[in-house]
């Protein structure tokens, strides 16, 4: 890592190199920081081995004089905040150490150790944590610490005990499977759209798997006056109105409403995974087929794939969307049927064309070609299985309202259906000669042995990590099948893709963030919400992201193709340097959207409906001077940063606080608010 | 704001970076022609039985698309018939007619730089073949074999062959808005953006940060410099880095030839439409090319050629589109520079064509050989591969009409074209089919 960013630092941290030790590869050297906004804890740490013996130099400046970090201070002495906590036993100030195990638990009390002192590494520790020990207000400061760990004291050089170098705190965690804040904070952003430091901060307290518990029983979950707005949807006058000329403006803004304001968070992420998998173009149909196409994906979101897919099946939306709406099989000589929808149900929405093994990799022939899971006549006998659905159009059609399933129903026709039984994939399907017999031929393709690889693999590059491994992959997909019959499928998938070994792992590693997460992560992350959700006007887009969404390929109900947003386990080709700008242009709304000096509220006064306000929890905000804006943005957006961008944005900002809003921008178009 | 060169003072890592490793691959190298490749990719699987009409078989045709299919007083009327010879009136023409919204394309095939290559496709016992993105990645990559597990495009792999470009913005440049796997490579540059010119430009917003920026008090934009651990930073990194480079010769070249010269030059460029998109695209890139860009490969992008229910609502429009846009930038370019435009090849692709027979909801389904053209004063105009027959008997058992060429092939005679050897890329060596 480039220590540039520290070039003008003038903070007194003096490196003291450990004095028993002959090389430098076997010391740690990290920086253990607290700052004025105390709003965050997270502590440095260095992997330990238990049985070992760490010994710490430490050095810094601590001040209690109150004011602003000057310009000339490193940033890790003012944008890096530790513990909120204090132990009674120790002055404030004083730098402490403790265990924890694998899992991330406290195995040992927080000890005071001097700027040198030796520690015993206690049976059961994968990490000893360091932070200052904290809240007073007015202090500040640093220490620079050097930690070297051995079997004893002596013998740093030959043991090797050292197993890990972690010079910065924020990298405690990558490539480990100890949970961090940092795990945390991507979790919240991969399984929901992110939260504020404070709320991070109390999953990090409150236990990760315990969120995943409360989000996975979304019922359980208050959403307070938004509930009664949400209700109400899709009936609610204000958004007919917005329905009139976009898509986004109308269902696509009840859905942004929902991932910016809703408690359900994991719910609204899994929606979401549900409209990229079962991606549908807003344009090919109306938009009350539309309202009640996210419905049912969020009524499904957690439940049983084999209904969600039957559901969707026989959606109005899906119908008119790949022309299985009227589609007729009576005659399949003279007049076959559109194959639109038979293709794509078996390519993309069940099983994918590959034969895979359970691990998601590919199953080849002796020739060493991919076997394929279906050929050409079953994708024919497929599509004439599903004919005879049609649904019609009310005339005139109130623009906007739902469907009325009993004047307006999806309707079988035997007349129009292309009778069986039908040979697909191996199977003889029966025909019952009414309208169930879509459920018939979905049941047979999810029975297909790739399915749930296929599936699971799936959701691990959506939500996990872009490059699962075969075995994370396989105990997925047993899960999968396990609970293939069970109505609450997809949430004991998901809660078992939390629950896995590598989960933790695979969430320290970055992955590159979808269009709607750069946008709505960081309205979350500074704690955007509506401010009178009621009413239903408080909330949409701001000014112009409709614009953006366009350029980046991410407008909901709009993708370019039925491939929707991105390919799955690769969206790196679509991060074109255009569609750079394009985020470029959404960091730079979001930064003029905020008031100039005051942070607090995100408004824009252009949107799809009138006057729209994102507002944020002003009440830890507004006391800050600039450079505790800094940090706060800074945790907010990126974790704290990296060196150098911390550097940046302390420097620009100066201690002035009207120029946090650029700060956002800046933050915002770095490298690492892409990725989380 | 505008963006200005000094803001980026980090810009140039991606860029050296990629020259670091054309440093490494010392076996140089071949000799690039002046060809300038633009490929006008048709999105979805454009079919070719309605984008070429064949009146030698007319009868067989109404009657595979008794609802969708050409009519001949249509063609009549239009005037886009056609034979092999290009110099055969379109009112003594018996063999084709190019669909009656294609009149532009028709008026230039008359003028004997428009070749029609008739029935290529991917081989029927590739895997996958009838899925868009496994036909499509055989299509960019020219690399069926490989099937999925590669990242590298043909166009991509040709400009590796040769030595590194040094004054251009990029080797290869996509105006589709996303970056196309065609332009995937080893050690050559690609940039990718979409819209026009002045819109490739970095947005700053207009609070407290662009006072600071215009009083050379705050420099934000070297955020790509710090060096990161893991690939998805680094990749971002890179990406906004070489795009950093690119800001400042996009908009200066862009300043050379003027957005109202060439929105005059073109008919109809006002648009507005949803389809009017791909004008826009050549636009750009006849802009670049003219103001001195020397980049070996340009891309567009149509879509919507998916036509499963209703095509006459979609693809007449597309073919007219496709038509009129390709046939005006090729006349922009000879109007404004004859020399250069001497050496400009547009070349269409599509992932697959249609099934000959019309389904119940008016439309046609996935299928395999199409219809494509490639024009340009390289070109020699004419009929190159085969019609298939629609007879019943030569279709094979699911309907599908025969394949006259490898899809490879058409891709090796524009790879050779760049000066580039095609055989590593698409495996073998083709006969030429002649067209070049």
């Amino acid at each position: 890592m480039k220590r540039a960013g520290f070039a003008c630092a003038v903070l007194a941290t003096l490196l003291l190199a450990h004095p028993g030790s002959a090389t430098a590869a076997t010391t740690n050297t990290m920086f253990v920081a607290r700052t004025l906004s105390g709003s965050l804890g997270t502590d440095a740490g260095i992997d330990v081995t238990a049985g070992g013996v760490v010994r710490i130099s430490a050095s810094g400046t601590l001040r209690t004089s109150g004011g602003p970090c000057g310009p000339n201070l490193t940033p890790d002495g003012c944008a890096r905040a530790f513990s909120l906590t204090r132990e009674a036993n120790a002055p404030v100030g004083m730098l402490l150490v403790a265990f924890v195990d694998r899992g991330g638990r406290l195995i040992s009390s927080w000890t005071p150790v001097g700027t040198f002192g030796s520690v015993a590494v206690p049976r059961g520790a994968a990490r000893m944590m360091l932070r200052i020990n904290g809240l007073a207000e007015g202090t500040y400061g640093a220490y620079k610490v050097v930690a070297s760990l051995g079997r004893n004291p002596q013998d740093l050089a030959t043991t090797g005990g050292v197993r890990r170098l972690l010079s910065e705190a924020r990298q405690v965690g990558t490539g480990n499977s100890i949970l961090t804040r940092k795990v945390v904070q991507n979790a919240l952003r991969r399984f929901g759209f992110s939260d504020t430091p404070a709320a991070v901060t109390a999953v990090y307290s409150g236990g990760l798997q315990n969120w995943f518990a409360a989000q996975l029983n979304p019922d359980t979950i208050a959403d307070g006056a938004l509930a009664g707005y949400l209700t109400a949807e899709p009936n609610n006058t204000g958004l007919l109105q917005r329905n009139d000329n976009n898509i986004l403006c109308g269902y696509g803004t009840l859905m942004t409403e929902r991932q910016v304001s809703s408690k359900k968070q994991l719910l609204e992420k899994l929606t979401m995974y549900w409209l990229e998998h079962f991606s549908i173009n807003g344009s090919s149909t109306l938009p009350g087929p539309i309202g009640e196409y996210n419905t049912i994906l969020r009524a499904d979101a957690l439940g049983n794939f084999a209904k969600l897919i039957s559901d969707i099946a026989l959606q109005p939306a899906m119908l008119d969307w790949l022309g299985n709406n009227n589609n007729n099989g009576s005659n399949p000589i003279t007049n076959p049927p559109n194959q639109n929808f038979g293709r794509e149900l078996m390519q993309l929405y069940i099983m994918g064309t590959d034969q895979l093994n359970m691990d998601g990799t590919q199953i080849f022939d002796g020739t060493g070609a991919v076997k394929q899971n279906y050929t050409q006549t079953d994708v024919d006998n497929v599509s004439l299985a599903l004919t005879g659905y049609s649904w019609t159009v009310p005339n005139p059609f109130p623009l906007g309202l739902p469907r009325n399933p009993t004047t307006n129903p999806v309707t079988f026709t035997a007349r129009n259906h292309g009778k069986g039984p039908y040979a697909i994939i191996g199977q003889t399907v029966t025909d019952p000669g009414d309208s169930t017999v879509v459920t018939s031929v979905i049941n047979s393709l999810v029975a297909n042995p790739s399915t749930a690889p296929f599936q699971a693999r799936e959701m691990l590059q959506r939500l996990v990590t872009e490059n699962p491994s075969p075995a994370y992959v396989s105990r997925i997909a047993s899960v999968w099948v396990a609970n293939a019959n069970d109505p609450r499928q997809i949430a004991n998938v998901v809660a078992a893709i939390a629950a896995d070994p590598e989960f933790i792992s695979a969430m320290s590693q970055p992955m590159l963030k979808e269009t709607t997460e750069f946008y709505i992560d960081a309205i979350r992350a500074l704690g955007g919400a509506a401010a009178n959700p009621v009413t239903g006007t408080d909330l949409a887009p701001l000014q112009g992201v409709r614009a953006d969404l366009e350029g980046t390929q991410q407008l909901l109900y709009d993708p370019e193709t039925v491939f929707g947003f991105y390919t799955v386990g690769d969206k790196g080709p679509v991060l074109s340097n255009g569609l750079l700008l394009s985020r470029y242009n959404m960091a730079a709304r979001v930064s003029n959207a905020l008031q100039l000096g005051a942070l607090p509220s995100l408004s824009s006064t252009q949107g799809c409906g009138g006057a729209n306000k994102f507002n944020v929890d002003a009440s830890n905000l507004s006391a800050m001077n600039g450079m505790q804006l800094a940090g706060y943005l800074l945790d907010a957006l990126v974790d704290g940063g990296n060196p150098e961008l911390r550097a940046l944005v302390t420097n620009y900002i100066n201690n002035d606080p009207k120029r946090a809003a650029g700060a956002v921008y800046i933050i915002m178009s770095s490298p690492e608010y892409e990725v989380n | 704001m505008e963006f200005t060169r000094q803001r980026f003072l980090c810009g140039a890592s991606a860029l050296s970076l990629s020259f670091t490793s054309m440093m490494r691959a010392l076996q140089v190298d071949a000799a690039a022609s002046n060809t300038i490749l633009v490929v006008l990719y048709c999105g979805g699987g454009n079919d070719g039985f309605n984008t070429i009409i064949p009146l030698s078989q007319y009868g067989t045709y109404i009657g595979l698309r008794p609802r969708i299919g050409v009519l001949q007083s249509d063609i009549a009327a239009a005037g886009t018939a056609f034979d092999a010879n290009t110099a055969t009136p379109a009112s003594s023409a018996t063999t084709y007619a190019f669909h009656p919204k294609m009149t532009a394309l028709r008026a230039k095939y008359a003028q004997g730089n428009v070749a029609v290559l008739m029935g290529g496709a991917l081989p029927p016992t590739a895997p996958g073949l009838r899925s868009h993105p496994n036909a499509q990645f055989a299509w960019l990559t020219g690399a069926i074999d490989k099937y999925l597990a590669t990242t590298i495009g043909w166009a991509g792999a040709a400009i590796d062959q040769f030595s590194p470009l040094s004054s251009s913005i990029a080797s290869m440049i996509s105006v589709s808005g996303s970056q196309p796997i065609l332009f995937g490579s080893k050690k050559s540059s690609a940039l990718s953006f979409g819209g026009t010119l002045e819109g490739f430009k970095q947005p700053f917003p207009a609070n407290q940060l662009a006072a600071d920026i215009a009083t050379q008090s705050a420099d934000v934009t070297m955020l790509q410099n710090y060096a990161t651990a893991d690939p998805a930073t680094e990749r971002v990194r890179g990406i906004s880095s070489a795009t950093g480079s690119a800001l400042g010769k996009v908009a200066q070249l862009a300043g050379q030839v003027t957005a109202a010269d060439y929105t005059t030059k073109f008919t109809n460029s006002a648009g507005g439409t949803s389809t009017s998109g791909l004008k826009t695209q050549l636009q750009q890139i006849a802009r670049l090319i003219l103001a001195g860009n020397d980049s070996k490969a340009y891309h567009a992008l149509l879509g919507g050629f998916d036509s499963h229910s209703a095509q006459l609502s979609s693809q007449p429009d597309l073919l007219k589109l496709l038509s009129e846009a390709s046939a005006e930038f090729m006349d922009y370019l000879a109007a404004k520079n004859p020399a250069t435009a001497q050496n400009v090849i547009l070349m269409t692709a599509s992932e697959f064509g249609r099934k000959p027979q019309e389904n119940a909801s008016a439309g046609t389904d996935h299928g395999s050989s199409s219809m494509h053209f490639c024009m340009g004063a390289k070109i020699k105009g004419g009929v190159y591969g085969a019609y298939p027959s629609l007879l019943t008997k030569d279709l094979d058992s699911n309907g599908y009409a025969a394949v006259s060429y490898d899809y490879r092939n058409y891709v090796a005679d524009i790879i050779a074209t760049m000066g580039a050897d095609p055989v590593p890329i698409v495996g073998k060596s083709y006969p030429k089919l002649g067209f070049v």
